[in-house]
């Protein structure tokens, strides 16, 4: 073999790994940027880099320093936290209704979970908006967090729906069967085998509903009213000129995330592997 | 996030021995409906009635002389207008969430193989890398591509110092800007359901594929692309939904010349007094188009499970 | 043994024979268990046999509580079972594909049985019973981590522990391979003479019913198509189904043309055999079927004496001569009744001369000769 076609060899082999982790690094270049934006000494805005007095640390020394940033961030958090809260308990009662159980307008039941997932972000936005002004206003309820919270648990109520019933639908109905074969009532079964094993579905699926929550833009937008959620800071203040300072957050709810997840996997692999 | 991957599968459960799986399912009953109540009334409350107001919004009448104010109505003209004025934003839509759909399959599939069959012990990492850029505020990586593909960026001088383009030319504000945004945007709702598909699938069926069909093509073809069906429906639609709706990417990386659906109703909501009939009327005309096109894809391409 | 003394009130702390009477149990429009009736004697073991599908798993399913019959009673002594929940029924599984509960440690796994009756030693009486099974090692580890055959050793620790009244097994051993098998199943039997329980054992591996159990059932689309000792069901089938089932026979479709002392005589065109009269199965005249075991047949170069008459046939051609070392196996064609295998013991190896294509008689003992209906 030539060097030439070992390397047309080596290539061919790994061609595929190779295209991934080109996609995986083309994941991360936004990222990449938006970090290295953080440490940009720039004039005006943040958009060209600055090579005098760059990098600097200090928007990372003063990451609240920009008005209402953190309190937006804030605001995202507790609706997301809420939002999720809600969706879960929602959407998991919703998943074990329609696998478990046969009952008229089920069918409907599946198409009124699925139909919001279909429906474009703007679509529920602008809907959303037209029955809060038109309709909910004169309860009393106005633009602002709590409008926020509502319409993030409609529309992340829909994916947990889906996520907790695929988990379900794959779990082994024999175990239940065993369970009760083994002296457990319906409840001890339900508490003792089926809900530990649809816990990591019910977990993902939280996960799921933060995230989406928390870095929904469209829809906030449509429904916030005065109130700021950190998207919503960011997409406004673009027009001036985006704070170094988002850069920062952003960034740091990224390495917050990634080692959030691995901390959990690992804890989830020393768990799944013997203790002796 | 890992949930994504979850909307990929079809629930099929696992084929264990032991004849038919006995069927979980309880008879209706008093707890069936307790379940269903709360999130069912959620739904009704926060998505149908909105849905029936946007409807009404949409048929509405403007008092003449009075912009801004209108009258309940079962007027057509909202949408006449919708379908006039704004038909090319509407085909941009479909056209630029199509594209990006497209790409993003192209990007992904090979991710969601490497991880499903040839990552290892590396594929915890890879779905973490997949998934981590979603935390850093999408708003914020739009932003960061618009410095990456600006006129002064290593992008477009890379391009005009190898030639490619002329000195005059520019990636942002074209159309072709926009379908890279949404295809950044989106690409990891394509990954996570095509990998959780391909992970389900048997690697010895595949190789089996492999001795039967001896061309790998030809394997691909027949056996694997079939077994990830399923993620890629769930990933293509989960791709252009947001996609055929979104005016982000468009607001941020287009022009004028670029705006897509999402920004006419956007702009008619809050910018243009008097432009709630037809921005719900648009918004109508897109949620009817997209459910028809899901349906008819839905039913051309199998798995009712995502219904 | 004060076992269950914790039990809850809706217990039913039975004891005695398995008792099924008139079990019938229908889906839909398809009967998967019809109108069975048979009793398991206490302590013994208790074979349930019979091809894919043909409802062990329901009828097992129906005496464990995991279905409800559609007509008839499960008893056992004289406690009236039916209707009851699993976790009523002093009765437990072995499931058909283990189902170990796999969030569980293999002590936890164990212990779950204990913990759910209120005992006040589940730990220890989960570690006791994997020592019976010989597990006690393996006991931190999860199921996903075990081997096909510790997973069903689990299993079958899982429902002991739990000193049942009837243990139910469905198909056990079907997930291993053949060695793995056989080891299991002495295990197994070892075990059942151990603690002593009704074992009640589906398989559709004859071999594996014949050698460890008391009684055997054959049971065909729903029905026990017969029920007894193992070597009385190879002996003497009652059914064609059977005949076959249960090891191989040679058959010859004919009607009964009358009796000769001892014997009934069937006959299919030219040819006549006979069988003992006790040896038919019960019925009048009419159609009948000859059977006679491969093993107990032997072939011969030239016509047989009249002495043989009604238990031989012949001649015929030899289709295939195969030498398996102990013993050889002819298959031979004979006109108007069909390919009939021979197989004799190697006692005397000068025989062995007959090749493809040659005219060969095959005779047997009138005695080991069986008759049943069509
Ligand atoms: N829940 C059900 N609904 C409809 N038909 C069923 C159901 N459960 C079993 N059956 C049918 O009843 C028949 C008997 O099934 P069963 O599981 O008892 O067979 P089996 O003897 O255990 O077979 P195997 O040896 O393959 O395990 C089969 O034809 C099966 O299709
Ligand atoms: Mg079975």
């Amino acid at each position: 073999m030539t060097t030439g076609q070992k390397l047309r060899f080596w290539i061919s082999e790994r061609i595929v790994m190779i295209i991934a982790v080109a996609v995986l690094l083309y994941l991360f270049l936004p990222v990449a940027y938006t970090f290295a934006f953080s440490f940009n000494n720039y004039r005006k805005s943040n958009i060209a880099w600055n090579p005098e007095g760059s990098p600097t640390l200090k928007h990372w020394q003063d990451p609240c320093g920009v008005e209402g940033i953190c309190e937006s961030l804030g605001t995202s958090i507790r609706v997301g936290f809420i939002a999720t809260l809600a969706a879960t308990i929602l959407g998991t009662m919703l998943a074990f209704a329609l696998v478990r159980h046969k009952f008229k307008g089920r069918g409907a039941g599946n198409m009124l979970v699925f139909i919001p997932m279909a429906t474009p972000e703007i679509v529920l936005g602008a809907s959303l908006l037209t029955i809060f002004v038109q309709g909910f206003t004169r309860i009393g309820l106005k633009l602002g967090f709590w409008t926020i919270v509502l319409a993030h648990i409609m529309f992340c109520l829909s994916f947990v729906v889906v996520t907790v019933k695929a988990r379900l639908q794959s779990l082994d109905p024999r175990l239940e069967e065993a369970a009760e074969d083994l002296y457990a009532d319906a409840r001890s079964t339900f508490w003792r085998v089926t809900f530990p094993l649809v816990l990591p579905g019910i977990v993902s699926a939280a996960l799921l509903s933060f995230s989406l929550s928390f870095d929904d833009f469209i829809i906030t937008n449509f429904v916030s009213g005065n109130e700021s959620t950190f998207p919503k800071f960011v997409y406004v203040s673009y027009l001036r000129g985006i704070p170094a300072q988002a850069n920062v957050i952003g960034f740091s709810m990224f390495v917050i995330a990634v080692l959030l997840v691995v901390v959990g996997q690992v804890i989830g692999s020393r768990r799944r592997s013997p203790s002796s | 996030m890992t949930a994504l991957a979850h909307i990929g599968s079809t629930g099929a459960g696992a084929q264990t021995p032991g004849g038919p799986a006995p069927e979980p399912t309880k008879k209706g009953g008093i707890t069936a409906y307790l379940l269903l109540l709360p999130g069912v009334l959620w739904l009704l409350v926060f998505f149908v009635a909105p849905m029936a107001q946007l409807a009404a919004v949409s048929l509405q009448s403007q008092f003449p002389g009075y912009p801004g104010y209108y009258y309940r109505d079962v007027n057509f003209g909202s949408y006449v207008t919708a379908m006039t004025e704004y038909l090319p934003q509407f085909g941009r839509s479909l056209l630029f969430a199509g594209s990006a759909t497209l790409l993003a399959f192209v990007l992904a599939y090979p991710l969601a193989y490497a991880m499903a069959f040839k990552a290892g012990k590396w594929r915890g990492l890879m779905m973490i890398c997949v998934i981590a850029p979603f935390f850093t505020s999408f708003i914020l990586r739009t932003i960061a591509w618009r410095q990456i593909l600006a006129d002064e960026g290593p992008v477009v001088g890379a391009l005009k110092w190898l030639h490619v383009m002329p000195s005059s030319g520019r990636i942002t504000e074209t159309g072709f800007a926009v379908v890279a945004g949404l295809t950044y945007n989106f690409l990891p709702f394509m990954v996570l359901p095509i990998y959780a598909s391909l992970e389900r699938a048997d690697p010895k069926i595949i190789e089996a594929g492999g001795d039967l069909y001896a061309n790998g093509l030809t394997t691909f073809r027949r056996v694997t692309l079939p077994m990830s069906m399923p993620g890629v429906l769930a990933g293509t639609l989960l791709t252009f939904i947001p996609a055929a709706g979104d005016y982000v990417n468009a607001e941020l990386l287009g022009s004028d010349s670029t705006k897509m659906v999402g920004n006419v109703i956007e702009s008619q909501f809050f910018k243009v007094l008097g432009g709630f009939p037809v921005a719900a009327a648009l918004s109508f005309t897109l949620m009817a188009v997209i459910l028809a096109l899901v349906f008819v894809y839905v039913r051309r391409y199998g798995t009712e499970e995502l219904l | 043994m004060g076992i269950f003394s914790k039990s809850s009130g809706a217990f039913r702390d039975a004891k005695g024979d398995l008792i099924l009477e008139n079990v019938t149990k229908s889906f839909a429009t398809f009967t998967a268990v019809d109108d069975l009736s048979l009793t398991v004697p206490r302590g013994s073991f208790f074979a349930l046999l019979g091809p894919s599908g043909c409802g062990k798993t329901t009828t097992l399913r129906m005496v464990a509580g995991l279905e409800q019959p559609t007509a008839g009673r499960i008893k056992i002594g004289s406690t009236d079972l039916t209707g009851s929940r699993p976790y009523e029924r002093p009765v437990n599984t072995v499931f058909q594909s283990y189902a170990l509960f796999p969030h569980l440690t293999v002590r936890d796994n164990v212990a779950f049985g204990p913990k759910r009756r209120g005992s006040a030693d589940p730990v220890g009486e989960a570690n006791t019973t994997l020592e019976l099974v010989q597990l006690s090692h393996l006991a931190d580890r999860k199921p996903t981590q075990l081997s096909g055959g510790q997973q069903q050793r689990v299993a079958v620790a899982r429902a002991l522990v739990n000193h049942p009244e009837v243990l139910l097994l469905d198909e056990p051993l079907g997930a291993l391979d053949l060695k793995l098998r056989r080891e299991m199943q002495v295990e197994l039997k070892r075990i059942q003479m151990e603690v002593g329980l009704t074992f009640v054992h589906v398989t559709h591996d004859q071999e594996e019913a014949m050698t460890m159990a008391d009684t055997v059932a054959v049971m065909n689309l729903g029905k026990i198509e017969q029920m007894g000792a193992p070597e009385v069901l190879y002996d003497l089938p009652r059914t064609k189904f059977v005949a076959n089932f249960l090891g191989q026979s040679n058959m010859l479709h004919g009607t009964v043309q009358g009796i000769d002392g001892d014997f009934t005589v069937i006959g299919a065109g030219d040819h006549k055999v006979k069988v003992r009269t006790s040896r038919m199965a019960p019925g009048e005249g009419g159609e009948a079927i000859f059977g006679i075991r491969p093993e107990k047949t032997r072939v011969h170069d030239e016509a047989p004496s009249a002495t043989l008459a009604g238990a031989s046939l012949g001649p015929g051609t030899l289709l295939d001569v195969s030498f398996t070392g102990v013993a050889t196996q002819y298959l031979v064609d004979v006109p108007g009744v069909g390919r009939w295998a021979v197989y004799e013991q190697n006692l005397d190896l000068d025989r062995i001369s007959n090749k493809p294509g040659d005219q060969v008689w095959i005779s047997w003992n009138p005695g080991h000769a069986f008759g049943v209906r069509s």
